[in-house]
Parts: C-alpha cells; sequence; structure tokens
C-alpha cells in the first residue's frame, strides 16, 4: 500500500461460519476517497488472501467472471456515461486530492497523539506516527489492538466512556494509558465522533498529562504537609483569606481558644470571634494591607469573664504573584506564665519587704563585694545609705584578726555551695569601732552571680551581759570558796566536838550509874528505900543523859555523814527493826502490816534511822492501846509516791504539830513515854537531805500518821 | 608476871574501876595493869621508858584498849603494836565510849580482835565484859610459848 490512507480495521466474519473467533487485521481494504461512494461494496466484500479461503476465493472468482461477462455487455452504454463523467470526476477528484492530502497531513504530522476508534468494539483503527511514538507500538501494531488494551479501564467501562463521546454528551476524558514499555500514563483525551462513510467512528486526540498530574499530585502533597505541619504546630496559628476565613488553623490555635468545633475551616474569624477587640480587627485591616504587627503581651477578657494573657503576630501571606493572599495569626497563650510571673513578682516585693523590715541584719555579698544591704544591716555598720557599702568589699568589715578564716567561709559559700552555721564574729563599723555579731550565711545566686546571703545579728548586748554574767559567777564562785571553806572548818569544829561528846561526855554518866549499881549491890540491905530511890533517880537519869547524847550524835552524824546512792528496800527494812523491836519488848502483841515493794534511791543508813524513829515512835505511842495496830504503806498522791507510818495510838493536839520537829520538843511528858525530843528532827533533816518532805497528820487518843517524800522520782 | 596478865589502856580512872568492877563480876581475877595513856602502854608492852627493865618475855593476856586518850590515841597504840612481831598477836579488845562508824571500822582495819562499845547502863557494861572473858582469858589459847 503506497499512499496512505483512512485505515480502519475491519472485523472479517467467516463466511462459512468456521469457527466463531473473531479475526483481526486479516485484511485491509483499500478505500480510494474518490470512490467514497463505493466503501459500502469495499466493506461489505471483502478480499481474502489468506491461503485457508482458497475455496472461497475460487468461488468468488466464478462470481467475478460472471459479473465480468455482465460488464462487458454494459460496457458500449457505459463508455458514452464515462466519458462525460470523467470530465466532471477529474474536476471534483482534483478537489479531493487536495482535501485528502490536508487532513491527512493534519492527522499524520500532528504532534498530538491521534487515534482512530470503532466505537463499538473498540477496535484502533488508525494510529497517526505522534501515537507510534508515544505509545511506542508500531502503527500496525497499533492497529491490531483494541483501546481497552490500550485504556487501564476495562472494555465495558471503556465503552461506556466512548458511548458519551460518539454522542457528543462528553469529549473530555482523563484516562490512564499503558504504553509499549508497560508505562502507565496520566492522558487527558479529547474525543468526538466522525463519520467515515456511513461509519461513525471516533477520533480521539490524546495528551500526556502526567507531568501536571504529577505537579498537582505534589501539590497536593504540599497542600497536605503544609495542613499537617500548621494542624500540629504547637503553637496556636491561624492563617485566613483575605475575607479573614480559616484556611488553616493549629490544633492548638482551637485548644489555646477553647472552640469546641475543631473544623473551622472556611469559617469566618469574626465570626467565630464575634466580640474580638478593635485593636485587633485593626491589626487585621494592616496585615492585609502588607504591614505585620505584633504585640508581646496583650490581654483579653474570654466570654467566661476571665482575663487571659497573649503574645501574638499578625502578618500578611502572598501568593507567588505577590498579591496578599490572607493573613497569618501567630498568637500564644501566656496567661500562666504571666500569672507566675506576676506571683514571682508579688512575692520578690513580699520577701524584700520581710528582708528590709528584719531585726537583723541581712545583706547579700557577690564577688566578696556588697550586693544588698537591708536597713538593720546599715544600722549596723552606721551606713547612711546603701550606697556607703554596696559594692563595696565586704573584708573590709570583718576585723583583720578573723579575715583570713572569713576568706575560706566565703570560697566555700560562693564555690562549693556550703552553708555557714551560726558562729562568732567581730564586724567593724565605717567609722572603724567594732561590734561583736553572730553570723550565718547560706549560699544563693543573686543577680545571676553565686553569693551569699549573710544573716548578722548584733550581740553587744548579749556580750555584755555574758560579761556581767561571768564576773558575777566569778565572784559567786570566789564567795562559795570562802562560805565552804568556812563551812569545812566548821565541819571540821563539829566534827571534833562530836567526837569528844562521844567520847567524854558519856563516861561521866557510865560513872553516875555504874556506882549507883555498885552502892545498891553492895549496900544492899544496909540502905534504906528512900536510898535506894535516890540511887535509882541517878541511874535513871544517867541512862536518859545517854540517850539524848547518843539522840544528838545521830542528828549530827545526819548532816555530817556524806550520803551514800543505793537501792534501798524500806519494806525488808520496815520488817527488821519491828523485829528488833519486838525483841526488845516480847511482851507486846502489834498488828503489823507492811506493804511490800517499796524500794528507793538513797543512802541505806539514814534511811534506817528514818524508819527506826517512826517505827519505834509508833511502837511507843501504841503501848496502852488494847489493840495496837502499824501500818507502813505508800500511796499515789499528785503523781507522787507518798510513804507513810501509821499508828492507832494516843495521837496528839494538832495545834502542836509544828513542834513536832524543832530538836528537843516533846509532846508528852518524859514520864509517860520515853524520848528526847530529837528523833523526828533527825527524820527531817534526813528526809530533806534526800529531797523530800515530811508532814504529819494525827487525832489526839485516835493516832498519827507520818508521810514522807523519798525525793524519787515516779 | 607469870599469871596471865590483862592490860587495860584507859585514862579516866571512873572507866578503869567501872572496868574492874566488871572484870571481878564476871569472874575474872586475872591481875589487871592499866596504862593511863597510849605512850605508857607502848613502853610497858614494848619494855621501853619508864619500864625499860621490865621483862620483855613477860607480855599481857590480852589488851583493853580505850580509843581516846592522851598523847598517844588507841587506834595508834593498835598499829603500832600490829607492826610488831612481839605484840602481833596479842588479842586486843577495843573498849570505848564511841559509836563512831569510823572509830569500828578503823579498829577492825588496824587489827583488833573486838569491839566493844561501853554503854552508860552498867548492867549492860557487865554482860558484854561478861563474854569478853569467857571468849578470850578462858577458852582461847595463845600460840606459841609467851607468856606473862
Amino acid at each position: 500500500m503506497g499512499a496512505r490512507r483512512w485505515h480502519c480495521g475491519v472485523v472479517i466474519r467467516p463466511v462459512a461460519g468456521v469457527g466463531a473467533e473473531t479475526v483481526r487485521g486479516a485484511g485491509i481494504v483499500s478505500l480510494p476517497a474518490p470512490c467514497a461512494g463505493w466503501a459500502g461494496i469495499g466493506l461489505t466484500e471483502a478480499v481474502v488472501v489468506d491461503s485457508g479461503w482458497l475455496a472461497v476465493a475460487v468461488g468468488g472468482l466464478l462470481v467475478l467472471a460472471v459479473a465480468v461477462i455482465v460488464l462487458l455487455r454494459a460496457q458500449a452504454h457505459l463508455r458514452a456515461q464515462l466519458r462525460t463523467r470523467t470530465v466532471r470526476l477529474g474536476a471534483a477528484n482534483a478537489r479531493l486530492q487536495v482535501s485528502e492530502a490536508r487532513y491527512r497531513s493534519l492527522f499524520q504530522n500532528n504532534h498530538a497523539v491521534m487515534l482512530i476508534i470503532d466505537p463499538d468494539g473498540g477496535e484502533i483503527v488508525d494510529a497517526n506516527p505522534a501515537a507510534e511514538s508515544y505509545y511506542g507500538w508500531p502503527r500496525d501494531v497499533l492497529c491490531r489492538m483494541r483501546i481497552d488494551e490500550i485504556n487501564t479501564l476495562s472494555l465495558p467501562e471503556v465503552q461506556a466512556e466512548m458511548a458519551l463521546a460518539r454522542a457528543d454528551q462528553r469529549n473530555h476524558f482523563i484516562f490512564r494509558h499503558r504504553r509499549a514499555d508497560g508505562a502507565i500514563c496520566d492522558v487527558e483525551v479529547y474525543s468526538g465522533p466522525i463519520a467515515v462513510g456511513d461509519r461513525r467512528l471516533l477520533y480521539s486526540i490524546v495528551h500526556d498529562i502526567t507531568d501536571r498530574r504529577q505537579a498537582e499530585r505534589n501539590l497536593e502533597a504540599w497542600q497536605d504537609l503544609m495542613q499537617a505541619i500548621i494542624q500540629h504546630d504547637p503553637s496556636a496559628v491561624a492563617v485566613l483569606d483575605r475575607e479573614l476565613r480559616y484556611v488553616y488553623v493549629s490544633d492548638r490555635f482551637a485548644e489555646d481558644y477553647r472552640l469546641p468545633d475543631r473544623d473551622l475551616i472556611g469559617k469566618s474569624h469574626y465570626d467565630v470571634f464575634p466580640d474580638i477587640p478593635e485593636r485587633w480587627r485593626e491589626a487585621h485591616r494592616r496585615a492585609l494591607a502588607g504591614e505585620a504587627s505584633r504585640a508581646l503581651e496583650d490581654s483579653f477578657v474570654r466570654t467566661d469573664g476571665t482575663i487571659d494573657w497573649v503574645r501574638w503576630e499578625c502578618r500578611p501571606w502572598h501568593l507567588a504573584g505577590g498579591e496578599i493572599a490572607g493573613i497569618v495569626l501567630y498568637t500564644e497563650v501566656i496567661t500562666q506564665r504571666k500569672q507566675t510571673e506576676l506571683a514571682l513578682r508579688e512575692s520578690g516585693e513580699q520577701f524584700r519587704a520581710l528582708v528590709e523590715g528584719a531585726p537583723d541584719a541581712i545583706y547579700v555579698q557577690t564577688d566578696l563585694r556588697f550586693a544588698y544591704l537591708n536597713r538593720a544591716a546599715l544600722r549596723l555598720f552606721g551606713a547612711s545609705a546603701p550606697d556607703d557599702l554596696v559594692g563595696q568589699p565586704v573584708m573590709e568589715r570583718f576585723h583583720p584578726s578573723v579575715r583570713e578564716a572569713v576568706r575560706e567561709r566565703i570560697r566555700n559559700l560562693n564555690d562549693a555551695r556550703l552553708e555557714v552555721p551560726t558562729l562568732e564574729e567581730v564586724y567593724l563599723r565605717l567609722d572603724g569601732s567594732e561590734v561583736p555579731v553572730e553570723v550565718s550565711a547560706v549560699p544563693i545566686v543573686y543577680d545571676s552571680k553565686g553569693g551569699a546571703v549573710v544573716f548578722v545579728r548584733d550581740i553587744t548586748d548579749r556580750k555584755r551581759a555574758q560579761e556581767a554574767l561571768r564576773a558575777l559567777n566569778a565572784e559567786l564562785e570566789q564567795r562559795v570558796a570562802g562560805r565552804t571553806a568556812e563551812l569545812q572548818a566548821a565541819n571540821q569544829e563539829l566534827e571534833a566536838f562530836a567526837y569528844s561528846v562521844s567520847h567524854d561526855l558519856r563516861a561521866p554518866l557510865r560513872a553516875m550509874d555504874g556506882f549507883s549499881a555498885a552502892l545498891l549491890a553492895q549496900y544492899a540491905g544496909r540502905l534504906d528505900a528512900r536510898a535506894e530511890h535516890y540511887l535509882d533517880r541517878i541511874q535513871k537519869a544517867a541512862q536518859r543523859m545517854g540517850t539524848l547524847i547518843e539522840d544528838l550524835l545521830d542528828l549530827s552524824r545526819v548532816t555530817r555523814k556524806e550520803m551514800a546512792h543505793e537501792r534501798v528496800n524500806l519494806s525488808t527494812m520496815a520488817r527488821d527493826i519491828v523485829a528488833e523491836l519486838q525483841a526488845r519488848d516480847p511482851a507486846r502483841a502489834v498488828d503489823v502490816t507492811i506493804a511490800d515493794g517499796a524500794v528507793i534511791e538513797g543512802d541505806r543508813h539514814l534511811w534506817r534511822i528514818v524508819l527506826w524513829n517512826l517505827l519505834e515512835n509508833a511502837w511507843k505511842f501504841t503501848a496502852e492501846q488494847t489493840q495496837p495496830r502499824i501500818e507502813m504503806g505508800v500511796e499515789i498522791r499528785d503523781g507522787e509516791r507518798v510513804y507513810f507510818v501509821r499508828d492507832n495510838g494516843v495521837g496528839f493536839d494538832m495545834a502542836y504539830a509544828d513542834k513536832l520537829f524543832v530538836p528537843f520538843q516533846r509532846l508528852h511528858a518524859v514520864d509517860a513515854f520515853a524520848g528526847t525530843g530529837v528523833g523526828l528532827v533527825t527524820v527531817r533533816r534526813i528526809v530533806t537531805r534526800h529531797g523530800g518532805r515530811v508532814w504529819v497528820d494525827a487525832v489526839e487518843g485516835e493516832g498519827a500518821t507520818f508521810y514522807f517524800t523519798t525525793g524519787d522520782s515516779v | 608476871m607469870m599469871e596471865r596478865t590483862i592490860l587495860l589502856v584507859e585514862d579516866n580512872p571512873d572507866d578503869e574501876e567501872l572496868t574492874r568492877m566488871a572484870l571481878e563480876s564476871s569472874n575474872v581475877a586475872n591481875r589487871i595493869v592499866v596504862a593511863r595513856d597510849g605512850v605508857e602502854a607502848l613502853d610497858m608492852l614494848f619494855a621501853t621508858g619508864a619500864y625499860a627493865d621490865r621483862d620483855m618475855d613477860a607480855l599481857p593476856e590480852i589488851v583493853l584498849l580505850d580509843l581516846k586518850l592522851p598523847k598517844l590515841n588507841g587506834l595508834e597504840v593498835l598499829e603500832r603494836m600490829r607492826a610488831d612481831d612481839r605484840t602481833r598477836l596479842i588479842p586486843v579488845v577495843v573498849l570505848t565510849s564511841s559509836s563512831e562508824e569510823d572509830d569500828i571500822a578503823a579498829s577492825y582495819r588496824l587489827g583488833a580482835n573486838s569491839y566493844v562499845r561501853k554503854p552508860v547502863e552498867f548492867e549492860r557494861f557487865i554482860a558484854a565484859v561478861r563474854q569478853l572473858g569467857i571468849y578470850w582469858l578462858l577458852l582461847n589459847e595463845l600460840p606459841g610459848p609467851a607468856r606473862f
């Protein structure tokens, strides 16, 4: 086939019904444009060249031979007609040829990819060279293909689309086409009906839009990215268009402004915030006019009446052409920071007031220089204004003798951050005078510098008081030493006196008693009753004085003797004493009760004297009772253990109770009850020496109870 | 001094006589030699001073020693006696008015064999001496040949 013509793929249906399969591209029908009228024949009477179809061809030839005969008969008639028509046809043919060449060139040479498709079966009828090179298949291959081999849609889908195009209902399509190299390309297809003879085919002009689609996808991706970035921006960001409708909004924006509806896109900023203040509207207007503005701190009243603080920035955003497309709002709710700041300032002021008003001197030292001093500190140093000292070296205010130690301490404070415990120091006032102080310090950071806050207490008064106290103590000690010496001397004298009494005072008594006894024994019968009576009186007096001396020695011993501190079981001791009294006076029957477990701390010997005296008294004063009872016990009174010795003896009138503990005072006649009047004095002295008390409760004729405490804490 | 002698160191003549009476009443018939102070007591014991010519073999069977004595007191006498081998083993009974604990403790510490407090009551004194006489002079045998 030399000349290029319109080509259409034709389906040849097997005449003899051989197989149901469709044979495509089996033959090519040439359709010379001038013979357009014959096209019907050409299309119906296909010439079969396939060797398999020889029989059919022979049949065809027979038919042709008959036809030739018929034709030859009509030849003469036709020839005449032919001549006239040939002239007309020649002119028409010439016109047609020009037209065909023009259209073919349009098809063949077009850079746009062009396909002619049969919409019924989807066969590709023709393809131009641009299609060849685009799809990568040669024309003859393309013309044997069906459109769904190129289109990624299925045949019925493509057919549905083509039906739209043929009906001119829709001409513009976006498809994805497959190429010989397997690549899938986005294409834009313009498709419309074209009549070829009486057939209605489709022509398609195909544009590769892969790059455009890619660009579009990139754009979408960028938009998604931007959307994502803004949405998740940790700060509150809103991008608005010229009408102040939201284009992008960060989640934080909705969160910060407590917008329950997160889907803000497209809504008007002023609809969402109807009572937006005028100064902000002004900022929006300025931004739309190209001028950015911002505020580091700005407050606004929320609908619930609370005040929030924001930091904001409002700037225009531009289209590629430079045209302002809207505004961007960057905002940050800083209420919390602001409140912290305010609280901090407030607490700072409180602390300053505290420090300023403190009665003790407080100063801050950084770099070994005064950085701050409170009023008391200024007073302490004798400064009239902070400027007298701020910036001055602190070391100048220390007494030279302590400067090295202070330097070490400040090193510890400033570098090692060690606290300085309270210690005494001497400061120098500005006038050079010394002031004793008590100092403690803790490390702090002041004006971004490591330093220390130092607490200073003027202890001049205390020092003075201490000095006075020391002097007083010294004097007292001296006085005590003097007194002690005097006492020791007196004690020694007393000791000597007691020794003398012990040895010498009793000797004459022994003589009186002894010689009286001798007289009575050796001159018995030679003395009358009166003489014997007198001798008896001498003996009694001597013995009484002996007892008196014994008691006095006991009393003096109580004072002189050094006290032991040991566990003393008063219960056991009392039982021993009662046994002794009983042994001495076997005839008596006394009902004695002694409580168990009366254990105290003290001097065993002295406590025995106490118990002896009390029990002996009880023993003595119950002598006339028919049912004498003596009880020793303990009871708790006001949290204190109180011991007692109770008897049901003669008792006494409490009016005389105060005389009981005075030496040599007796409440009974000597004849009635033996006794020296020293025993209870001794008792009280011993109890008092132990830190206890003793008292008595008695009813005349009913008995007496002696109470004592032992100085032991319970 | 071949019989068993008692040395009574006592400055008070009343007490001396009362002691004699008490010893007599408890049938102690031994000879009683009296020293009036501590120095005389030591002279007698060690044959010194006024007693230099005394036979040193004749030592008392027992010493009844008062504590409060002129010149040297009883405790000093006791101390000297116990420091000398010749008198170390002679029984010493401290016979005194003192009831001071210190005196009692010192006496025993220095080697007294007994401590008797002279009571004011004569009857009780006799009772105390009677016990002494029985215990030391009648029953006890001293080691060694030394006898008055």
